[in-house]
């Protein structure tokens, strides 16, 4: 076991609309409890506000729970390092000022991996399928795929065990995404490492996963393995999103 | 049935912060009263671009030529009578609803003061009108719903008021780019059967962007592919989706995820080119596996095929 | 961005205007044959000529070099004095506008008692109890002039901060001090830079304002500001004690503020000229 989550609820505070109202709470997730283990694909799907990337962001820490809590298992010693996160878009995955190669770095000083630097940055580039000379230039110089696949290299330098995809092809082209997800199948092979892929695309959870959980406004409806689940869906969240998917 | 808007040759050319820059080459297509086009391709293939040309919405400095276009019988000298045609006659709907609408007003507003610009409608007859109108495209009950303001709504809800103030231009031509992106499965097909609806009903003419290849093929009934800024295919929809003629159509289906897909999937070798560097001859020649001598040589034209088809691809020459 | 930049004719011109002021206060001094408060009896308040090329004071000191040494004044304390304010301003607003909440509230209170305070009676106050030094006057003019800065900083930090790669950054273990330091503050540079040479511009004006009412650079050290309160009484009969200092610091505001808009419309990539179509 990788990472597993207990009863896992954040419920933010939204001010009143004039400063004498009481705030409002909104529910963004409920008692999600869910566990990832090592090797495998993990796919959240559901419709749009439905969670998904504030579960995202609490498993990368971004955030901080309500209420309760994630265990990391003994094969995460330093979340910050073992768990990555891939984001949907990648125009802005990179700080524009720098070169690709200083933010591909950027991961390895803070984990005081600088020692070998050079050789971590070019074994992840070259498993993404980057030419090492990207890393002299600025970020707007790459297309959005190659931009992507760039997020992806800066996720590997510093040897994750757990990759955190929210919507990682949803805002690129058809061609490329099925080169990102070529790739992703690839990098679970060689490097071993987990995968927890949020998306609201049916089919591409359908071909990634080998678990699902269903979500739908926060909570998890259903869970399973990814045959199971999709050939005979339970709950009525299931069955719209299949039925949707279906009619195109 | 009628053509309403024919375009031949239109070249769009964008200002860059580093010079101009060609975006859509010698783009030629005619809109049919009640037939919906569906102009297909990824991202920077030149889509919208010729789509904003139409009714001269591009951005100041931007050149546009053409050897012809035509629109409801008026023959367009330059672009400012294409803008002569917004709102008259031609209509938009685009992609972000929430960019496309003025935070400041409440929708019903929005759509009053789109009937009264483009129809000449009196404040009373605009009123009346307008909640017709949101009636029409689903938002229910139009008396509360046209109070609302675009951030009360939802993605969903807003680009509906696009179709809404659509609709009351009353056109004879609907240019719709991407109208369904950023939505969700179930939301999409809703919003796609709507215009589609709509389309049918008023006999619009609809040219129909969209990046969604299976979108495309649900609401089609011609589809033309572009690439690098040319179209390279054209033809009923049926005939292009099924049996593409031009390798990157060919591939850019195959890349399609398909219920059954397991293992590896298909994708195309090579990245698409940059505008500025564009490969010499067809633009596609460097990453297509069937690509003959003289495809690295000169750009093709566009051969007619059987059925109404064009494709333009030196495997297809009619000789 | 520095390209566009540098092809603006108001960015030529005024990079050209400040360099020769800059070349002036550094070389100046050594090549001027009369030192600045050196006192030629033989010629008192006499107008320009052959061996006073501007003219004298009506006290016999040379005109020419004492606005050269007045030159060197006027840009150091404006120079040093925005590189105080931006320094100040980027650290409390970068700070607010990144931790937010009680943090960001305090800092902004901060922010709008210190704008509370008129510079000109604190100035006062302070040069009743201190000397009116050049450090002093630098000290207060940059600590009264972060303000702007500040709320500058604060304004883009907020929006900056919530950008995808940033969200990346915290998620694989970056510190709170290298995002603002090492993502925030370079991203956030743009509009700081256009304000920072406005402020030299304003703060060369309020040396020079101080200068002139006697609260600023104490006489002999000449000063543009001083120089033109050296003048006052000779106003009828004595155009070029007036008019030349007058000039300068006219001409290094125009220069700055011609630096600051080009600087501004580079920012914004306005009004290009797209007509040169690349060779195809």
């Amino acid at each position: 076991m990788l990472l597993a989550t207990n009863r896992l609820t954040k419920v933010y505070q939204v001010p009143g609309s004039v400063f004498w109202q009481p705030p409002r709470s909104r529910t963004a997730l409920k008692d999600v409890s869910l566990a990832v283990e090592e090797g495998e694909t993990l796919g959240i799907v559901g419709a749009s506000g439905c969670g998904k990337t504030t579960l995202a962001h609490l498993l990368c820490r971004l955030i901080a729970p309500t209420s309760g809590r994630i265990t990391y298992g003994l094969g995460l010693t330093d979340p910050a390092r073992d768990i990555q996160l891939i984001s949907q878009n990648p125009y802005d995955a990179f700080d524009p000022f720098l070169t690709v190669g200083e933010s591909l770095e950027e991961p390895l000083r803070i984990h005081g991996l600088r020692k070998a630097a050079r050789d971590r940055i070019g074994q992840a580039l070259a498993d993404v399928r980057l030419d090492f000379d990207v890393t002299a230039h600025r970020p707007q110089a790459l297309s959005g795929g190659q931009r992507q696949r760039a997020a992806l290299a800066r996720a590997l330098v510093c040897g994750p065990k757990l990759l955190v995809c929210d919507e990682p092809t949803s805002a690129l082209d058809l061609s490329v995404q099925a080169d990102i997800l070529n790739n992703l199948a690839e990098l679970k092979e060689k490097r071993g490492v987990a995968l927890l892929f949020i998306s609201h695309d049916l089919d591409i959870i359908r071909h990634v996963s080998d678990r699902i959980c269903v979500m739908g406004s926060g909570i998890i409806v259903e869970e399973g393995m990814t045959g199971d689940v999709l050939a005979r869906p339970r709950h009525p969240v299931t069955r719209g999103l299949l039925d949707a998917a279906r009619r195109t | 049935m009628k053509e309403i808007l024919r375009v031949e040759n239109l070249t769009v050319r964008l200002p860059q912060p580093d010079g101009m820059m060609t975006v859509a080459r010698d783009v030629s297509f005619s809109l049919h009263e009640g037939e919906i086009l569906c102009c297909v391709g990824e991202s920077g293939c030149g889509k919208t671009t010729t789509a904003l040309a139409l009714t001269d919405l591009l951005p100041e400095h931007s050149r546009v030529s053409f050897d012809r276009l035509v629109f409801n019988g008026h023959v367009a000298q330059d672009a400012t009578t294409c803008a002569s045609w917004r709102g008259q006659g031609i209509a938009n709907i685009f992609q972000e609803a929430s960019a496309h609408l003025d935070p400041l007003f409440c929708v019903g507003a929005q759509v009053r003061e789109t009937l009264i610009t483009t129809r000449g409608l009196d404040e009373e007859a605009a009123h009346a009108e307008a909640r017709r109108l949101l009636d029409r495209v689903g938002l229910k009950p139009a008396e509360d719903v046209e109070r609302f303001y675009p951030h009360q709504l939802s993605g969903g809800m807003n680009q509906r008021v696009l179709v809404a103030l659509a609709l009351a231009c009353a056109p004879r031509v609907l240019i719709a780019d991407e109208p369904t992106t950023g939505l969700d499965q179930a939301l999409r097909l809703e919003l796609a059967g709507l215009i589609k609806g709509l389309a049918a009903e008023k006999g619009w003419a609809v040219l129909w962007i969209t990046h969604d290849i299976d979108l495309a093929e649900v609401v089609a009934d011609r589809a033309m592919v572009m690439y690098a800024g040319r179209i390279v295919e054209e033809g009923k929809a049926q005939d292009v989706f099924t049996s593409p003629l031009h390798p990157y159509t060919q591939a850019l289906l195959a890349c399609r995820l398909r219920k059954d897909a397991a293992g590896r999937l298909p994708s195309i070798y090579g990245e698409v080119p940059n505008f500025r560097a564009l490969p010499a001859g067809c633009a596609f020649h460097p990453r297509c596996a069937q690509r003959l001598k003289e495809c690295d040589k000169t750009i093709p034209e566009t051969f007619p095929q059987a059925g109404g088809r064009k494709v333009r691809c030196y495997l297809r020459r009619t000789v | 961005m520095l390209r566009d930049f540098s092809k603006r004719k108001q960015a030529q011109f005024g990079l050209l205007l400040v360099g020769l002021f800059l070349a002036a206060s550094l070389i100046g001094p050594h090549v001027c044959p009369w030192q600045p408060d050196a006192v030629d009896e033989a010629h008192l308040l006499t107008p320009p000529g052959r061996s006073h090329w501007l003219g004298t004071d009506q006290l016999g000191r040379d005109i020419l070099s004492r606005l050269v040494a007045g030159a060197r004044i006027s840009l150091l304390i404006g120079f040093v004095v925005v590189l105080i304010a931006t320094a100040v301003g980027v650290l409390i607003g970068a700070t607010a506008g990144y931790f937010g909440g009680g943090v960001d509230n305090v800092l902004m209170r901060l922010v709008d008692i210190a704008l509370c305070f008129p510079v000109t009676f604190l100035i006062l106050a302070v040069i009743a109890v201190l000397e009116p030094s050049t450090v002093n006057i630098i000290l207060i003019l940059g600590l009264t002039g972060w303000m702007g800065q500040a709320r500058l900083v604060r304004a883009e930090v907020l929006s900056l901060k919530s950008r995808e790669f940033v969200l990346l950054a915290r998620s694989y273990g970056a510190s709170h001090s290298r995002i603002i330091l090492r993502h925030l503050v370079p991203n956030a540079a743009g509009p700081v830079i256009v304000a920072a040479i406005f402020g030299v511009a304003a703060a060369i004006l309020a040396e020079a304002g101080l200068s002139f009412l006697g609260l600023g650079i104490q006489p002999p050290t000449p000063s543009w500001g001083n120089m033109l309160a050296d003048a006052r009484s000779t106003l009828g009969v004595a155009w070029w004690q007036s008019l030349f200092p007058g000039a300068a610091i006219f001409l290094i505001l125009v220069a700055l503020n011609a630096l600051g808009e080009a600087a501004r419309a580079s920012l914004r990539h306005e009004g290009k000229n797209y007509e040169r179509d690349p060779a195809r």
